[in-house]
């Protein structure tokens, strides 16, 4: 190997020459580099998407990288569809379909069976969608794939691991207060959405009301080829591959679903301050409101805003203000938070010892209002774009993320030439568009300001600082309840 | 013309073992076919490997550096460092360097005054104090004007820098962006240029930043329990501290440590550079050459000297946070590259996973606990396995139960060969995961970086061999030999009452 390096070596110089690039001179700053133009046309989703006759839409891809298998079915459901009275129903349906076992095996030899090929399948469902993944090497394709449908078609959702599984969740719900963090992220959000399946909690009631019939009803309502939309990619042959899906599934027959109607968000801002008490030595902190659906023709433009407001790490305002300038925070920014087909929420974040809270969340107030006052400058701007078209290539960097990336755009009902005008939609944004979404989606006086912390501590402020968070608003202490009782 | 003879042959190469006609796949994917090595004259590493699906870089670069190589009293600064090397240097972040440097040395000058007044001595007078610090904030708003803020960051995220991040470890500190491939002189210049210029500016609240970041992990649940676990297990070697070191320590860091300490280890000798994506290594190597090559060699960082001493007797330690109750029970076991390495990554293999010893055992069918774990092996200078899980309260199980179920399992480890099943299982995973793990570019760069400054990149590879080696009679001999009592240390944590 060394002594063929040398020779290209050797060879690179005369090349580099030919190509006319000047190699040997260090410009003195990075900004004087010149780079050769680079050409990427993102792949077509068209070029890789087949329906079957059943129903389901399969996104496929050979890959011959590595000898390795992997496929992702996406399943229109989720824990949206949860009846009041037996909120978790989705998520667990999600875990024990693979946990479970299935007609065929039983979920601890599925376990074993799966270890001994070092391949593995597993399966969640979420707010708005299910998924099971499998990831297998190539060699093992048959077997994968056979074990992989019989999890989708015929889960056997063993007794044993439903209590298993709840066991598990009634541990969960009895640990959730724990972490700040999180208590914070679930408070704001019930805060906004208030009495909606987005943001309801399980209990232990509820899951223990929960039966194993309630599991296969579940999966018979949602779990059918017409319902999913599968991304494979891997070490195989394309057609040959899509002959064995087609086979795999060969005898699971379409039906219509029918989903349960949702209620709408009623999007109703909650201005305030609202308090949870906690013993630390940090105060947690979002201030926000409702935000934008991710349907939204000014995403593009929002997402540029909030690239240079909070969102763009440390060549963003908040960052750059309240970490880097005063050292107040390690975490700090803002963002919009998108549940397709759903308003999301718009927030700034903090998080910083309880002295300085008041005066962080003053700085976070100042920068969403200076956004809304003054235009943007051209260089704020220019690296909000350059990041987005940049970077873009990223997303297509391995074969089996691509597929479900596509699979994605299907299951979100975005037009299929997404990728193909993402880079002109960047580019159409000017200073104006800023300022007007700035003025349009950010509502300074309409925020939820929401501190999980030391109340005492956080209240009193510092001296070096002075200002008090019931300036910022009326403050209202939420109590924690008891969570494995969800009240 | 000849450059392109250069290309296609090593195209042909690449084809080659891509698609091997009938062989078992181990055998087709040897690491030593995709990674090109090069060494700089300075000592600089690099390790490079071609992968053309999109044209993007992932560039990360690794020093041999992190907590363990501190010392009591500057804990925390290979970690604090790491932050720094994002304000900037000599030639970055800054508009007028010799106006900054001066304001920077009175800031200095004062804050040596200020940390003498205010930590060394018993009775410092802080009205003088005060007095400074106020200069202190005034010359910091002068110098304000100079500063061109988060300069680095800022330049490699308009040219399209994903990724970007860094991280500090007990051994090794890295940092990383992925940028498109025309740009990877951009991400040369400015790493050659943090190596080269290093500038300490906003020294003092950076620091404020990295304090709040230590708030942050003592507000998890459970982690100063961990902490003092680990300060427990490890009586002498710098295992013994967290990265982000002491808070006590950390306030009262001075430039002048930071200084130092960057001399010691930021050296061209002492890191790698690591280029996976859509890349020529021959243009990479010329770029190399140029950049990096102009950083000079420093004197070799010298390893740790404290070895962890041998433990005598049992440790406990019982403790009460918000978190769920759990048991921790920590061994010493050998540094990297003892014989015995790969027998623990296959006990780990056994005790681990959805179908391991103890998920099965313990959560599946006696129902005690809520989960379970076994892992654990070597780092460069000690090593330590862990067992652990969390009993399950509501069903009446204790801490205590499950440490003598664990316990249990351990004594089975000792006296039952384990069946030849059962080991292939691990071997199988093993390998599967390996093959797995080039699939991420991400991965692959920092797994060939961090390997490359302990045992060398090539021992990925050999260590999936050595543990294809393992036997039941290594298992047995290493369980009875690490898994005693008198070498361990065991944690058990309890929800603490409500006041």
């Amino acid at each position: 190997m060394s002594n063929k390096l040398y020779c290209r070596v050797f060879i690179l110089t005369i090349g580099l020459a030919v190509a006319g690039l000047s190699f040997g001179q260090i410009p003195d700053h990075p900004s004087k580099l010149s780079y050769q133009p680079l050409k990427f046309d993102p792949p077509k989703p068209a070029d890789y998407r087949v329906a079957l006759g059943n129903g389901m839409v399969v996104y496929i891809k050979e890959d011959h990288t590595l000898p390795i298998f992997d496929m992702t079915a996406i399943i229109r459901t989720g824990s949206i569809y949860d009846p009041k009275d037996k909120i978790g129903l989705a998520a667990m349906t999600g875990t024990v379909l693979r946990t479970g076992g299935t007609k065929n095996i039983s979920g601890d030899d599925l376990d074993e069976k799966l270890d001994f090929l070092g391949a593995s399948i597993s399966s969640s469902i979420g707010r708005t969608s299910g998924r099971v993944s499998l990831s297998c090497l190539a060699r093992d394709i048959d077997e994968g794939l056979r074990l992989f449908a019989d999890v989708l078609m015929h889960p056997a959702f063993e007794e044993q691991k439903i209590k298993l599984y709840k066991d598990q969740a009634i541990d969960a719900i009895k640990n959730k207060n724990d972490n700040p963090r999180t208590v914070l992220e679930r408070e704001f959000n019930k805060l906004l959405y208030g009495d909606h399946p987005l943001v309801w909690e399980e209990t232990k009631a509820s899951i223990e009301r929960i039966s194993q019939s309630d599991l296969f009803d579940f999966h018979s309502k949602y779990f059918a080829p017409n319902n999913i939309i599968l991304a494979v990619a891997g070490d195989f042959n394309r057609s040959e591959m899509l002959r064995k899906i087609e086979d795999a599934f060969l005898n699971w027959p379409k039906k219509e679903i029918r989903f349960p109607k949702v209620p709408p968000v009623i999007e109703k801002n909650r201005p305030g301050v609202f308090m949870i008490q906690k013993d630390i030595n940090q105060g947690y902190v979002n201030v926000g409101h409702f935000g934008i659906k991710d349907t939204n023709p000014d995403l593009f433009a929002v997402n540029l805003m909030n690239f240079i407001l909070g969102g763009g790490s440390f060549t963003s305002r908040i960052t750059s203000k309240v970490r880097s300038d005063e050292g107040l925070a390690y975490n700090t920014g803002s963002r919009f938070a998108t549940e397709h087909d759903f308003p999301g929420t718009f927030y700034g974040y903090v998080q910083t010892k309880s002295a300085t809270v008041h005066y962080a969340i003053s700085l976070i107030l100042n920068e969403f209002k200076r956004i809304q006052k003054e235009l943007v400058s051209d260089q704020e701007l220019e690296t909000a774009k350059n990041y987005y078209l940049d970077s873009f290539p990223d997303r297509f960097s391995s074969a089996i993320g691509t597929m479900i990336s596509f699979a994605n755009l299907e299951y979100d009902g975005f037009p299929m030439d997404y990728y193909d005008t993402f880079r002109e939609k960047y580019q159409a944004v000017t200073k104006q568009d800023i300022l007007r979404v700035a003025k349009k989606y950010i509502k300074p006086g309409e925020m939820s300001i929401f501190v999980v912390g030391d109340i005492e501590k956080c209240k009193a402020g510092d001296e070096k600082h002075p200002g008090t968070l019931d300036q910022l608003g009326k403050i209202v202490e939420i109590k924690l309840g008891d969570p494995l009782a969800g009240e | 013309m000849m450059r392109l003879n250069g290309a296609k042959l090593f195209a042909i190469v690449v084809i080659l073992f891509l698609n091997p006609p009938n062989l078992i796949f181990s055998q087709t994917l040897n690491l030593e076919d995709q990674v090109i090595e090069y060494t700089l004259d300075n000592g600089l590493k690099l390790l490079m490997v071609e992968r053309h699906e999109v044209p993007r870089v992932v560039c990360h670069i690794y020093y041999r550096v992190g907590s363990v190589y501190e010392r009591p009293g500057i804990t925390g600064i290979s970690h604090f460092h790491e932050h720094m090397m994002f304000k900037g240097t000599r030639v970055m972040g800054v508009t007028d360097f010799e106006k900054d440097d001066e304001i920077n040395r009175q800031i200095d000058e004062l804050m040596d005054k200020i940390y003498r007044e205010k930590y060394w001595k018993k009775d410092g007078d802080l009205t003088q104090v005060k007095v400074w610090e106020a200069k202190v904030d005034s010359l910091m708003k002068a110098e304000k004007q100079y500063i061109i803020k988060d300069d680095l960051w800022e330049t490699y995220m308009k040219n399209g820098g994903t990724g970007l991040n860094a991280s500090t470890g007990q051994e090794i500190t890295g940092y990383y962006v992925t940028l498109p491939s025309n740009k990877v002189a951009l991400q040369m210049w400015l790493e050659s240029d943090r190596m080269m210029n290093p500038y300490f500016r906003e020294f003092y609240s950076e620091k404020e930043v990295v304090r709040e970041e230590r708030r942050l992990s003592e507000n998890r649940p459970g982690y100063l329990f961990n902490e003092q676990l680990n300060a427990s297990f490890f009586a002498a070697s710098p295992y013994s501290w967290s990265v982000i070191g002491w808070d006590v320590d950390l306030q009262k860091l001075t430039k002048q440590d930071m200084i130092d300490y960057n001399r010691k280890y930021y050296v061209p000798n002492n890191a790698v550079a690591v280029y996976v994506g859509d890349i020529h290594p021959e243009e990479i190597i010329a770029l190399a050459k140029l950049y990096f090559g102009r950083v000079p060699r420093g004197p070799e960082p010298e390893p740790v000297r404290t070895i962890e001493p041998k433990q005598f007797c049992e440790k406990r330690l019982y403790g009460e946070a918000d978190a769920p109750p759990s048991v921790t029970i920590k061994y010493h076991v050998p540094p990297l590259g003892h014989p015995d390495e790969a027998v623990f990554e296959v006990i780990s293999g056994i005790m681990n996973g959805n179908s391991g010893r103890l998920y099965k055992k313990l959560v599946k069918e006696k129902g005690i606990a809520i989960d379970a774990y076994g892992y654990g092996g070597g780092m460069a200078y000690a090593g330590q396995f862990t067992f652990g899980g969390r009993p399950k309260i509501a069903a009446g199980h204790t801490p205590e139960e499950l440490e003598q179920a664990i316990y249990d399992e351990i004594e089975l480890l000792k006296n039952e060969p384990v069946s030849d099943y059962e080991l292939q299982k691990v071997k199988n995973r093993a390998e599967a995961s390996f093959i797995r793990s080039l699939s991420s570019t991400y991965g692959l760069a920092s797994r060939l970086g961090r390997s490359e400054l302990g045992p060398g990149w090539r021992d990925i590879q050999r260590s999936l061999e050595r543990l294809k080696a393992v036997t039941s009679d290594d298992i047995m001999r290493v369980a009875k030999t690490y898994f005693v009592k008198d070498n361990r240390t065991v944690g058990i944590l309890v929800r603490k009452e409500k006041r």
